[in-house]
């Protein structure tokens, strides 16, 4: 027991050698969150964004180092020209050229979403990488032979020295820092982004499209992020082959039967072919579905009992507003791109 | 300068060091048996009249340990979360940052991870998922997990039950209540034999995700917890 007064020397002390050692400390930053926007779901408290770890996720992020035969890495299907989805893949292929049963997702404005995958597997973002790194169709590799590689690695030791002060490798320093580099991938610069900040127009076809839009899509994709970040049955039939029962695998609920999460629209124009199995090709495709959902299943949104009545000219108009929701300061930001510059003077492996 | 702060360094030092040992620290030692015998790996066990079962992996959490007098609670450790390994004895003594308090008469504690912690994200120690406890293609740690052979009329047939789930209807997390008399190193039995009596082994040799039947299963392991 200590009186309050020696217990205020004790801490007196203490502070005063830890001042004289000085502590480590690694640069923080804030991501910038578009003016509008809601909170972020991520909780940034436990994984405060710094430089050094932003760098060790992205260099992870393009690095097959990731899969068991180093062959695969998270941008072989994410890649950045098509809003971080597999260009033209309906379903991507992994390690041994196996074929998997989804389309791969866009990665952007990651932070706002609250689950991962189609079916929302996934609770967090930090544990997002986990599944395909595991997952043997996509890169079949094991958490503990990856730690052992990268612990061999002088490269990823100096990168998480620099970025953690350890010396060794952890699971968790992998993971949070690809969620770092993830989280960093924000789109918010689309022409639709700069006509809502008044600083540009739509043209007269982009503005009857975007009433369009906020009549009969907006319920699910709704704005800023073009998604309620929930799960919807949108009328597509089952296929025969894949017979994906979506978010039903995790909930076991039939009422979820066919339900998938409303993905983002943002970058679409880049991010074919659509839907959670890659099934249309061209957006008019998307829109001609819409028209006339072909499997009305119990669980089918109440936004779709009716169909949605567009005629060619609304379709048309409609696709024009999808197009202004292309960002290319995202799409060609070096930033997201491999670091080569960054990566040249640390030791090489 | 230098000197007399090294001095003040090392007089500090000292001073957190006998602080620490001044009081005892509260643990807990599991003692892990099958029936009356002590559980081993790989080791035989008699089930019955003629079958006989091996436990190749038997892994669990114990977690937010609680130390009560009756109804007022002494001493908590929270978010604390002990992994028990059968591979690793040493995990089977509980550490606890907590001094020993000699007046409880019962500890709560749960056989699993919060939902909290499920839904944290990645973390080191007990819950890094390189433990082998979490599961990665649907978020959520593996409660316990218990593995090993099934041996009837000299015919092994493997089992794998991987107990968890977070979310409702599915939330396999229990919690349990021991009386015990409050002991410095408390010893308490970790008895394998009543979770295999109330299964069916020869019907229901797998569970690897939530579902009623994990939940069931792991109500069916609290049952394991004892005294003796």
């Amino acid at each position: 027991m200590f009186y309050p007064e020696v217990k205020m020397k004790r801490l007196f002390l203490f502070l005063l050698i830890c001042s004289c050692f000085g502590f480590v400390t690694q640069s923080v930053f804030n991501l910038p969150i578009p003016n509008g926007w809601p909170k972020p779901a991520y909780n940034f408290k436990r994984n405060p964004l710094s430089p050094e770890a932003v760098l060790l996720g992205r260099a992870l992020f393009y690095d097959p180092i990731l899969s068991k035969n180093n062959t695969i890495s998270c941008a072989s299907c994410h890649s950045q020209y098509n809003g971080f989805t597999h260009a033209d893949h309906a379903i991507s292929h992994g390690i041994y050229d196996s074929i998997g049963t989804r389309n791969s997702p866009t990665l952007m404005n990651l932070a706002w979403h609250k689950s991962f995958m189609w079916d929302g597997a996934i609770n967090h973002l930090d544990m997002q990488a986990l599944a395909p790194i595991t997952h043997p169709k996509e890169m079949g590799e094991r958490l503990d032979s990856l730690l052992v590689k990268l612990n061999r690695s002088k490269l990823y030791k100096s990168l998480v020295a620099k970025a953690y002060g350890d010396s060794i490798v952890k699971s968790e320093f992998v993971l949070k820092s690809i969620s770092q580099f993830l989280l960093t991938l924000v789109s918010a610069n689309s022409k639709y982004d700069s006509v809502m900040r008044h600083e540009a127009d739509f043209t007269p076809q982009e503005k009857k499209g975007y009433v369009l839009f906020k009549n009969h899509c907006n319920g699910c994709h709704n704005e800023p992020l073009f998604t309620n970040l929930e799960f919807e049955n949108n009328g597509l039939c089952v296929d025969d082959n894949l017979r994906d029962l979506g978010r039903f695998v995790i909930t076991k609920n039939p009422l979820d039967s066919f339900k998938f999460k409303v993905p983002a629209l943002r970058n679409i124009e880049f991010s074919f072919p659509y839907m959670h199995d890659g099934r249309f090709k061209t957006i008019s495709a998307v829109l001609l579905h819409y028209s006339s959902p072909k499997c009305k299943t119990p669980s089918l949104s109440n936004l779709l009992k009716n169909p949605i009545k567009l005629s060619k000219a609304d379709r048309v108009d409609l696709t024009a507003f999808l197009l202004c929701l292309t960002d290319k300061a995202f799409l060609f930001n070096e930033n997201y791109s491999y670091p080569k510059i960054l990566l040249l003077n640390l030791p090489k492996d | 300068m230098m000197a007399k702060f090294f001095k003040y360094t090392l007089v500090l030092v000292l001073f957190f060091i006998i602080e620490k040992q001044d009081c005892t620290a509260q643990k807990i030692e599991l003692k892990m048996l099958m029936g009356e015998q002590v559980l081993y790996l790989d080791s035989n066990y008699k089930l019955g009249s003629a079958d006989s079962i091996q436990i190749t992996a038997l892994k669990f959490y114990i977690s937010d340990v609680e130390f009560w007098n009756n109804d007022s609670l002494l001493n908590t450790e929270k978010k604390s979360y002990h992994l028990i390994d059968i591979t690793n004895p040493e995990s089977f003594f509980l550490q606890f940052d907590l001094p020993f308090i000699n007046a409880y008469n019962q500890i709560k504690f749960k056989l699993g991870i919060d939902s909290a912690a499920h839904a944290a994200g990645a973390m080191s120690g007990a819950l890094d998922p390189l433990n082998g406890m979490y599961w990665t293609w649907q978020s959520g740690y593996i409660n316990s997990k218990i593995e090993g052979f099934y041996i009837e009329q000299g015919v092994k047939k493997v089992f794998q039950f991987h107990l968890g789930g977070y979310q409702n209807p599915f939330n396999a997390l229990q919690e349990l209540t021991l009386k015990v008399q409050s002991k410095a190193i408390l010893p308490i039995a970790f008895d394998l034999m009543p979770f295999f009596q109330l299964i069916d082994l020869k019907n229901r040799h797998h569970i690897m995700q939530p579902s009623s039947e994990a939940v069931l299963f792991s109500r069916n392991l609290k049952k394991c917890f004892t005294l003796k």
